[in-house]
């Protein structure tokens, strides 16, 4: 099977409410949406830019990553912190204003069959939706958190080998999850590999799969305005030239993103 | 028993007064799964310069109460290939198109305009003297009322095509540079562009923006935005599209009494990709009202 996004899937707008709100952790959502035109279309490492309330006051949309579908039954689950007010206003609302799928999302060389997959706290957003597509592979899961109680974001995950890190060391081992990475390198080498989570981490994987010779690809955020690579506001440096996150990723070869 | 939208903006004819402005909407493709493009009364495309752009450093964005900061730095593929690649996937729009031009110097200004003349699609030129992003032209230009006549009078003797001037609020007085840019033979004026401002901050202790300063819009900024078209109105006789923090068929007729023969949607495009046909809908149910059979009767009308 190849994960590939197919170009034909338009994006659209539409209203989606949410059927259920769950609390996973503090301050850490799990939405579900009925909306089925995006479960149907969605990849797994495409967004929605979503619409936080009517007011002017937070303006702009906020990008999320699809973290998981339900096709069959039309679902479109969204993990949200809410850190800020616009995710704050997200986790109180009744109806949800939805541009979606956008981006690019990941993909899978053909051939490939020996998978990491590294997550770093919210990171592991888009990363469940991608595992649900990846059944028949031999794939590890490297999953970092600052704690123990995030680890229910990642259910999903069960039916892949999972090696935790905790910053506070409360699950698996104490530290980055970029540390239990390098170590399983030294016995296990990939095919391809998957990365999303903060930027520091996301470097730090970049290093690890050039110095061990393995491709693979990251999920980048970056301050979005438009959404649809319009306005050219969420540049990133990659392959020598600023890419927009929106539209040109938030999926990028690790091998090009141009770390700070 | 009619009711008539279509403005003239000197001699671009324009079949409703909605537009939607310079950097918001791309190259107009960008929006078309999430809005009919040909119900519009015009797109204004990103701006183009001479050679491509890469634009400013990240990052470009910053949400600020109610208003948005940019620093994009002009980033677009260069006028070669708007001209190539991007108008001819316009060939079946409805709505006019006009391009927004950036030059770093006089010569680009009348270069780019030589270079778009005859071109199909290009309906009008806007006249980009007023971007606060760039270290090289733009706001330079625009501040100046010398410099605005000099970079008018170039794209003038170049075009064929209506010449629409935007226009700078970072000035103390915008009549002048718009009575300048009206001397030198602008068919109409578009205003305003962004206000030029910065966000901090705390934790890194450091400017948000990687260009420091960028260029304030959205919802804030329509007061200012307001005044300016008030002010230019009574300066100059030549039609004005109306912008700054326009989000709502209210906001916009403000402008439009305020003496904008067209508006200008923005930011709104961000938050709604769907607003500038909301507002124009609210327009016509606005007219329908008030028993009013022509937009034209209602520019300007606040002064009056």
């Amino acid at each position: 099977m190849v994960v590939t996004i197919r170009e034909g899937d338009p994006p659209t707008r539409f209203p989606a409410v949410p059927v259920q709100t769950e609390r996973l952790a503090d301050g850490l959502y799990l939405f579900t949406l009925t909306a089925p035109p995006l479960a149907r279309a969605a990849r797994p490492g495409q967004f929605v830019h979503v619409r936080v309330g009517g007011t002017a006051d937070p303006l702009l949309r906020r990008p999320f990553s699809i973290h998981r579908v339900d096709r069959e039954k039309g679902l479109v689950f969204l993990l949200v912190r809410a850190v800020g007010r616009g995710t704050r206003l997200l986790a109180g609302a009744r109806e949800l204003d939805l541009l979606g799928p956008l981006g690019r999302g990941f993909t899978l060389p053909r051939g490939a069959s020996k998978l990491a997959v590294v997550s770093g706290g919210m990171g592991a957003a888009p990363l469940v939706f991608l595992l649900s597509e990846l059944a028949g592979h031999e794939v590890r899961v490297f999953a970092g958190a600052n704690s123990r109680s995030f680890f229910p974001a990642l259910e999903e995950l069960s039916g892949f080998p999972l090696y935790p890190a905790t910053d506070d060391g409360s699950m698996g081992y104490h530290g980055p999850v970029t540390d239990v990475f390098r170590a399983a390198l030294a016995g296990w080498r990939p095919d391809f590999a998957y990365a999303c989570g903060p930027y520091g981490m996301l470097r730090t994987f970049g290093g690890l799969l050039r110095e061990a010779g393995v491709a693979g690809e990251v999920s980048l955020e970056a301050r979005m305005a438009c959404g649809v690579g319009a306005c050219q506001g969420c540049a990133v440096p990659v392959g020598g030239a600023w890419r927009l996150v929106c539209s040109d990723g938030p999926v990028f070869a690790a091998g090009e993103v141009e770390w700070d | 028993m009619g009711l008539n939208l279509a403005v003239d903006i000197g001699a671009l004819r324009l079949p409703n007064p909605v537009l939607v402005a310079s950097g918001t909407f791309g190259f107009a493709t960008e929006y078309a799964p999430f809005l009919d493009v040909d119900r519009l009364g015009g797109v204004v495309l990103k701006g183009v310069t001479l050679a491509p752009r890469a634009g400013n450093p990240p990052p470009r964005l910053c949400e600020t109460p109610a208003g948005l900061l940019n620093a994009i730095g002009l980033a677009n593929p260069g006028v070669e290939a708007l001209v190539r690649d991007r108008l001819p996937l316009l060939a079946g729009l409805a709505c006019p198109v006009i391009v927004n031009i950036a030059g770093e110097s006089v010569d680009e200004f009348a270069a780019l305009a030589k270079r778009l003349d005859g071109v199909p699609r290009v309906a009008a030129l806007e006249v980009n003297v007023s971007c606060p992003n760039v270290a090289r032209g733009g706001m330079q230009f625009g501040t100046d009322p010398g410099a605005t006549a000099e970079v008018v009078r170039a794209v003038r003797e170049n075009t064929d095509r209506p010449v629409i001037v935007k226009l700078s609020p970072n000035v103390t007085s915008i009549a002048a540079v718009a009575r300048a840019a009206f001397e030198a033979g602008a068919d109409a004026l578009s205003l305003i562009n962004t206000l030029w401002g910065m966000a901090i901050d705390i934790e890194r202790q450091k400017p948000v923006l990687g260009n420091v300063t960028g260029g304030l819009s959205g919802p804030a900024v329509k007061p200012v935005a307001l005044r300016c078209v008030w002010q230019v109105y009574e300066a100059v006789g030549i039609p004005l599209v109306g912008m700054g923090g326009i989000q709502s068929a209210d906001d916009a007729l403000e402008f439009i009494l305020a003496g904008a023969t067209a508006v200008a949607l923005g930011t709104a495009n961000f938050v709604d990709p769907g607003a500038a046909l909301t507002v124009l809908a609210g327009i016509e149910a606005y007219l329908a009202r008030r028993g009013i059979g022509d937009i034209r009767d209602l520019v300007g009308r606040a002064h009056r």
